[in-house]
């Protein structure tokens, strides 16, 4: 009888070790990394968030867009402005190490020294290529 | 209609964990000690921002709007 447990012990304990490896995995590479908020505003503060949060903005302003990004690896975001009918006003990139589920900021900003003509304007975020979020505000 | 020129846009981008230091863009009115004065609570503070931006600031006196500033 002792001779015949021992290998069904075995085999289910080398089972049970099996289950374990194949269980639920630890995200990796660009699944691990995503953007969790898109705020827009005329300020910042010492620690990169939105000071006055708004889409409405004076030719004379710097806009700031702030990207909330959450994960473990390397981020590449990306913002591409663009005016009206698509016409594109500058794109500005950076990459940023995630280290732990802890949000990091990054603030991206533009300025016109002779003011923004008046309009519409768009935003679009990408993170490591991949469209994030998207953002509609206007010069008035 | 004239399409608009965003030749001359600047941008600039920075991030929580840059190490230690943040862009800013200085806007009409601005002065080194009244950057320093609400970004750190001290007027006094302004020779650091001087200082991370020797490269670019010849004259602590003299910044321009739309000059992006590295804040230590």
């Amino acid at each position: 009888m002792r001779t015949r447990l021992i290998p069904q012990f075995t085999l289910l304990a080398a089972a049970l070790v099996a289950a374990a490896a194949c269980g639920p995995k630890k995200a990796s590479g660009e699944n691990a990394v995503k953007v969790t908020d898109i705020t827009m505003g005329r300020s910042l503060t010492a620690d990169i968030k939105i000071d006055d949060k708004s889409v409405d903005f004076k030719p004379a302003d710097v806009i700031y867009a702030v990207v909330e990004a959450k994960g473990t690896g390397p981020a590449t975001l990306a913002a591409r402005w663009t005016y009206q009918d698509n016409q594109v006003v500058t794109e500005e990139s950076k990459t940023v190490q995630l280290t732990s589920d802890e949000p990091v900021r990054t603030e991206f900003h533009i300025s016109k020294p002779d003011g923004w003509p008046a309009g519409k304007y768009h935003l679009v975020v990408t993170l490591n290529g991949t469209k994030a979020g998207e953002q509609d505000f206007e010069v008035k | 209609m004239r399409t608009p020129d965003f030749s001359n846009v600047q941008s600039g981008s920075s991030s929580s964990n840059d190490s230690g230091s943040r862009s800013y863009v200085v806007v009409k009115g601005d002065s080194l000690s009244a950057i320093a004065k609400r970004e750190y609570g001290d007027a006094k503070e302004w020779r650091r921002i001087y200082d991370a931006n020797r490269d670019i600031i010849k004259d602590p006196d003299l910044i321009y709007p739309g000059q992006t500033l590295r804040l230590p």
